[in-house]
């Protein structure tokens, strides 16, 4: 399976290094993808139906692993014991997902620190290596926007850019390579006035309109701390579920109960214990 | 959420342990170090003891007796209070130039209590069986002095300084109990003694007073008394036999004629011419009584009547005759009053003539004064002539003596009677006299008995005082001289205090260990303090008890391989750090220390190896 998926990205990388320059004639990423594969083709093919797939310019990111392991990220094809986990948690949030007809997860913490970033771009990550399964990951986090650098995206424009008006949602649209479902829309410098930004109508359409551009998809939504400030609760409206993040030794109780008490117990579909010192799976 | 409701099995303590190894670590470790620190800091003490044997008394109790009777272990104790005076322990302390430090900046007190702290006093019991109730007990046989100081040198002065004020402060408190108990004896057997001579003077003086009526001599009394009524009695008969005996000889000399009477050869009767003068008188007086006085015959019997009379010389013969007719008369008249009625004529007779009598010898008498006297003396008393009237002519004294034999005879013996009577007499006043004074005496004898035995039994009692005291005295002398030789029950020092070579506190492995268990107890006190204080999620149990579903996913720490070098790099670093200190302090120690060998063995022995 690894040697087919290193074909297909050859070929993907050959092709959108020859389509990436023009811009016009650049065709839907994801058809070369669903062609290779039937079961996929199929599913483009009902997506199509629904909605015209926009051509969505944009760019394939490189990103260099090695770096982002010591940042913490999880390769999909990392041998690490810890994947097994990220795969725990794909594989739930994904039959919820099925179940509920989720496309929109946020990932929330209680306080700052507890690992939302790092849950957000490993459960993308995972979730991508699903096969048919596309994901958009999302920074939110507008008062401390970290996903573009933990990734160390070489970009210059994010949502900030959207939020300030000088860019459609297209131009801060990033693909990553050699993940090719994966698609960031990364924030790269803080927004002022995130509570309102995210309360504005424009953000609520933004983030409808990019669920209708593909059902599929799974939008990873990265959040700020929920009880730092009311930005994840204000967005959390437009989100169908949250994932709430915590950290082993570090999360008090009672923050976790009051989140409960905020969200609403049906909105949180699940918790993930970071730095858990009892490992689900041992020696396998 | 309450945490109580977390079942808590080994793997939740474990997890704790390795969660909080940091603050684990650093608990225990400051612990040792503090215990570490207090373990050879604390300055050394070393004790020095002596011990005392307590010796019986070798010689058997039967033959002499000590009078300290008390216990051995009460006297060791009555000891320690005698020597562990204010004023003791500071000379000691003075002397030795104990407790520097403390004395210029602690109380008298203080000082005190901690001198008296340090010294230490044991007593060394063995159990034995009495011999007198067969029971076992315990009997102390020795006792241990000590002192605890900072020096060993010291530690041992001290112990031995305090071991001799014990072994002395016995000596003098024996010798002195032995000694007071001498002189009290001897005291009160002076004043005994002086009671006792305070008695016998005053039983000698009782004696002297009441002589006749001691009891010893009330029987020698009785006695006499009944020896002299007899006597008395015997006196009384006689005297009365005497009595009658001078009755009979007066009456027999009454009958007799004190001149006897001359007769002629014809047998008549030859008148002296004193006779003739008495019968002329009597003539004359008859005459007279029948004639007138110039009648020739009352002439004639006058003239001789003088004639005779003048011739005679004599006039007290004529009162003797007077004296002897009155006599006559008298007897005549005593035995007619016994005959007749009183009033009969010849009664009446006689006593008129004794009356006559009378009044002739009265004036017989005073006539010639100078020779009737003269006679009635030569005469001899209570005789009396029957004379009429005086005698002119009996001139010669001779002529008027008795000159009957038998008369005279019977008048001597009526006087010897007499003289017989009067002695009698003196006699039997005189046992009168002794009857009186020993009934008197027996009288008195009861009471005098009474306190005489009083006196007397004052005087045993003493006495029987005095003797017992005496032999107590005795005793308790030799009991005096056994203390002053040492033969009584004595403190023998068998152990003298030395310095000692190791010091007896601080016990470093007794430290070590309480300050090891002290310190995971604090560890301990540590993590459960932090697990209270600390509510944040620690388990998945703890997610899924908040928010009622498990976890979606656990995930553990996702180790990068900065952290991964860091960590190698930290963990060789302490290592070495470790190791190179190690060796640093082993090569400190055994420099400037002691010698490393030296060190092991030193150890190896406190640590009792």
């Amino acid at each position: 399976m690894d040697r087919i998926r290193q074909a297909l990205d050859l070929a993907r990388k050959q092709r959108s290094s020859a389509s990436g320059d023009e811009t016009g004639g650049s065709t839907q990423h994801s058809s070369p993808a669903g062609e290779a594969e039937v079961g996929l083709a199929e599913r483009v093919a009902v997506r199509r139906e629904f909605t015209p797939a926009p051509i969505e310019p944009f760019k394939r990111l490189p990103l260099d692993w090695r770096e982002l392991r010591e940042r913490r990220i999880v390769p999909p094809d990392d041998d690490r014991s810890v994947v097994h986990a990220y795969r725990m948690l794909r594989t739930q949030v994904l039959q919820r997902a099925r179940v509920h007809n989720l496309s929109t997860l946020g990932i929330i913490s209680a306080a700052h620190g507890e690992g939302k970033t790092l849950t957000a771009i490993n459960l993308a990550l995972s979730l991508a290596a699903e096969p048919n399964q596309t994901v958009l990951l999302i920074d939110l986090d507008l008062r401390r926007p970290s996903i573009g650098r933990t990734l160390g995206l070489p970009v210059e424009r994010g949502l900030e850019a959207w939020f300030a008006g000088t860019a459609r949602i297209e131009e801060v649209w990033y693909g990553i390579e050699g993940v090719e479902r994966l698609f960031v829309l990364p924030t790269l410098t803080p927004v002022p006035h995130s509570s309102e930004a995210l309360a504005h109508a424009g953000t609520r359409r933004m983030l409808a309109d990019l669920k209708e551009r593909d059902p599929g998809r799974l939008l990873i939504v990265d959040l700020p701390p929920a009880l730092l400030c009311d930005d994840a609760l204000t967005i959390s409206p437009q989100l169908d579920a949250v994932v709430l993040v915590v950290t082993e030794g570090r999360t008090r109780r009672e923050d976790v109960s009051r989140v409960l008490e905020l969200f609403g117990k049906t909105r949180v579909i699940g918790t993930v214990l970071n730095r858990s010192s009892e490992s689900e799976r041992r020696a396998y | 959420m309450d945490t109580s409701t977390e079942p808590k099995d080994l793997r939740t303590y474990l997890a704790i342990v390795a969660r909080r190894r940091g603050w684990l670590i650093a608990t225990i470790t400051a612990g040792m170090v503090a215990t570490l620190l207090l373990a050879f800091l604390l300055p050394p003490r070393y004790r020095s003891a002596g011990t005392v044997l307590i010796e019986q008394q070798e010689m058997p109790t039967d033959l002499v007796r000590s009078t300290v009777t008390s216990y051995a272990d009460e006297r060791v104790q009555v000891i320690s209070r005698r020597v562990m005076t204010t004023e003791t322990l500071l000379d000691i302390i003075r002397r030795y130039n104990l407790y520097p430090r403390q004395r210029a900046r602690e109380t008298r007190e203080a000082l005190l209590k901690r001198m008296r702290d340090d010294i230490g006093l044991k007593m060394i019991s063995a159990d034995v069986i009495d011999p007198r109730s067969g029971r076992p007990t315990s009997a102390t046989i020795a006792f241990e002095v000590s002192y605890t100081g900072r020096s060993p040198d010291l530690a041992a002065r001290v112990a031995n300084e305090l071991t001799t004020l014990y072994l002395n402060e016995n000596l003098t408190n024996r010798t002195q109990v032995a000694r007071e108990a001498t002189d009290f004896l001897r005291s009160e057997g002076d004043r005994i003694n002086k009671q006792i001579a305070d008695l016998e003077v005053k039983l000698e003086e009782f004696k002297k007073k009441n002589y006749d009526s001691l009891p010893e001599v009330t029987q020698l009394d009785m006695q006499m008394l009944d020896r002299t009524q007899q006597q008395l009695l015997e006196a009384q008969e006689r005297l009365t036999s005497l009595e009658q005996q001078r009755v009979y000889l007066q009456a027999q000399l009454a009958q007799l004629k004190p001149n006897s009477t001359l007769f002629s050869d014809t047998g008549e009767r030859i008148l002296s011419s004193r006779d003739r003068l008495k019968m002329l008188r009597s003539q004359l007086a008859a005459a007279r009584a029948k004639y007138a006085p110039d009648y020739p015959d009352v002439v004639n019997l006058q003239r001789e009547v003088d004639g005779l009379e003048r011739e005679v010389g004599d006039t007290p013969s004529i009162t003797n005759d007077l004296r002897r007719d009155l006599e006559d008369a008298q007897g005549r008249l005593a035995q007619a009053q016994k005959r007749y009625a009183p009033d009969h004529p010849d009664l009446a007779r006689l006593k008129r003539e004794v009356s006559s009598l009378q009044a002739q010898l009265a004036a017989s008498e005073r006539a010639p004064p100078v020779a009737a006297a003269l006679a009635s003396t030569s005469a001899g008393a209570g005789t009396s002539t029957n004379s009429g009237e005086s005698d002119p002519t009996a001139t010669n004294p001779a002529a008027t003596e008795p000159d009957n034999p038998a008369y005279i005879e019977v008048k001597a013996q009526v006087s010897a009677t007499l003289n017989d009577i009067k002695s009698q007499s003196d006699e039997l006043a005189k046992l009168q006299a002794q009857v009186e004074h020993y009934q008197r005496d027996l009288s008195l004898a009861p009471s005098v008995e009474k306190e005489y035995r009083d006196l007397m039994r004052d005087y045993d009692n003493a006495h029987a005082k005095y003797e017992e005291i005496r032999s107590k005295q005795v005793e308790a002398r030799t009991a005096q001289d056994l203390e002053a030789n040492r033969q009584g029950e004595r403190f023998t020092l068998i152990d003298p205090p030395l310095a000692p070579q190791e010091p007896v506190s601080p016990n470093r492995p007794l430290i070590f260990a309480a300050g090891l268990i002290l310190s995971l107890a604090l560890a301990a006190a540590v993590l459960w303090l932090l697990e209270k204080i600390d509510t944040t999620i620690r388990t998945r149990g703890d997610l899924l008890r908040v928010i009622g579903i498990p976890p979606l996913a656990l995930v553990p720490h996702i180790g990068t391989e900065r952290e991964r070098r860091a960590a190698r790099l930290r963990r060789q670093v302490a290592t070495a750090g470790a190791v190179a200190s190690l060796c640093i302090a082993i090569v400190l120690v055994h420099f400037l220390y002691q010698p490393l060998d030296v060190l092991w063995f030193s150890w190896a022995r406190r640590l009792g190896f």
